[in-house]
């Protein structure tokens, strides 16, 4: 097997513990966040009607049906923490398998640095991992969604129960997993590209510290100023001196330029890094 | 060979190496001795690339430090460099899976004559079986140069005993060999070579059988003359 593939595995195995605790920490979260939103609902429900005991149908009517969106809606801390948590998570990740091969007294750095491949088949192996992480929980997500709309229907009467939405239209009532599920190409590219783009910034301030300690800090710290300086100096431009002089998607391909350009550049910088100037 | 050229190296204003030339040959077990933080694990560090270098040359057998030394020169450093939380047999599997030069017969050898458990865990190993297991990371590499620094520091007298039977066996048989160490006793008798470091400086190297034989000299005596005049 290709030592960057061997590579690649290794990084998933090492953060296989961690990740399945992700997967379960969002599963429980959200799965209880409902379940408990759920029976709050129809415990309303009950009060509102009261000892009259009408039927679900006659609430249902005056009240309106409920639908899972709404109930998403209405659990949102549930929901959203744990994505909070992952998004935060896979941020300190970022740093941490890095910094982790120089921690402690059996430095594993030395034997990476050793390995005869090219250093870059590291550093792709962590980026990888990074993005198929990533991947990976978007996936997740997508799959419990039909999970979390089952203990909806489950919790909630059929009478109570608008008609049953699909994956695809949660997604669009939903503000955030919108961004998660880009509609288009272009956001796609915009969100997953841009969340790419921060992690190979990252990566090159991560190598310029550990080449070069303190002064490397500060050169990593110039560096990611000076990225994101140059993706927004389009948007600073144009409101400043070119208001509305061009159309969305020009700014578009500005920027798509920009990120290319600052993602190559970083990545040149960090293979330099990697096999000229890294130290143990 | 192994040809060590002007290297000149620095950590922050502090100039670790200075001019430091000398040439390891295969076949000897040249041995870089120094008081401590005189350079001599940089030395070692610079032959593998694991630090950069300020200025000189390092050539092995006439080619500069890249990837494909690493299937020809093996590095022991002075601790293990695997992570904790592996067990011996993963450790020996990854080595297994990435060089191409592992020697899984002379592995396993080694973990029979070691004693050493597949199933522990690095992070449990005592000192001594964890410099074992170091070595024979090593040493199953079908290599032509071997680095190991300081392969003696802080283990018990049994441990150094099985390691230093192993300078003499055939694991060692023909490699070129470069050994560092503060502490020359355990080793006199191995070495062949000796290359005195002191201020970033080479102060001396030697042939130790040439010493003995022309000037009378042990290498405790070189030593006292170059380090204390």
């Amino acid at each position: 097997m290709n030592r960057f593939w061997k590579l690649l595995h290794m990084e998933v195995s090492r953060f296989w513990k961690l990740y399945i605790t992700l997967f379960a920490m969002t599963l429980l979260m959200q799965g209880g966040g409902i379940l408990y939103v759920c029976n709050r609902y129809m415990q309303t429900v009950k009060d509102k009607m009261g000892p009259a005991a009408s039927t679900y149908a006659q609430y249902a009517e005056e009240h309106g049906v409920v639908t899972f969106s709404d109930i998403l809606s209405e659990a949102q801390l549930y929901f959203l923490a744990p994505i909070a948590l992952c998004i935060g998570g896979m941020g300190l990740y970022v740093f941490l398998i890095w910094y982790r091969e120089w921690m402690g007294k059996n430095m594993f750095i030395y034997r990476l640095l050793m390995l005869p491949t090219e250093r870059r088949h590291l550093y792709v192996a962590k980026l990888s991992a990074i993005l198929l992480f990533v991947i990976g929980l978007v996936a997740f997500q997508l799959l419990i969604l039909p999970l979390e709309s089952a203990l909806f229907t489950s919790v909630i009467d059929q009478a109570l129960r608008g008609s049953t939405e699909s994956v695809t239209s949660i997604i669009q009532n939903h503000a955030f997993l919108q961004i998660l599920v880009p509609r288009t190409f272009t956001e796609f590219v915009m969100y997953y590209g841009g969340g790419a783009l921060f992690v190979i910034v990252m990566f090159t301030a991560i190598l310029l510290e550990r080449s070069y300690r303190l002064k490397g800090i500060a050169a990593g710290v110039i560096y990611v100023g000076a990225a994101v300086l140059l993706m927004i100096a389009p948007m600073l431009i144009m409101n400043r001196d070119m208001n509305d002089y061009l159309y969305p998607n020009e700014i578009f391909i500005i920027e798509l330029t920009i990120a290319i350009l600052i993602g190559m550049m970083s990545l040149a910088i960090s293979f330099f890094l990697m096999n000229k100037k890294l130290s143990v | 060979m192994i040809e060590f050229k002007s290297v000149r190296k620095k950590y922050g204003r502090k100039k670790v190496l200075q001019d430091v030339s000398f040439t390891a040959q295969k076949g000897n077990i040249t041995c870089l001795i120094g008081i401590n933080g005189v350079g001599k694990s940089t030395v070692l560090k610079a032959i593998m690339g694991l630090t950069p270098i300020d200025g000189g040359s390092i050539l092995i057998d006439g080619m500069p430090v890249g990837k494909h030394i690493y299937e020809h020169v093996a590095y022991i450093p002075d601790h293990i460099s695997m992570p904790p939380n592996m067990t011996v047999g993963a450790s020996m599997q990854f080595m297994k899976d990435f060089y191409a030069s592992w020697n899984e017969a002379r592995a396993e050898e080694m973990l029979t004559f070691f004693k050493l458990k597949r199933s522990d865990r690095i992070s449990e190993l005592s000192k001594g079986n964890t410099a074992k297991l170091n070595l024979l990371h090593g040493l199953s590499l079908d290599v032509e140069y071997v680095l190991m620094d300081e392969p003696f520091s802080g283990i018990d007298a049994f441990s150094r005993e099985q390691i230093t039977e192993v300078f003499t066996s055939k694991l060692v048989e023909d490699r070129g060999v470069i050994i560092t160490t503060h502490e020359i006793n355990d080793i006199e008798h191995l070495i062949d070579e000796v290359v005195l470091l002191d201020n970033g400086f080479v102060k001396s190297q030697f042939n130790c059988e040439d010493m003995r034989m022309q000037e009378g000299k042990s290498v405790m005596d070189v030593m006292r003359e170059v380090y204390i005049g």
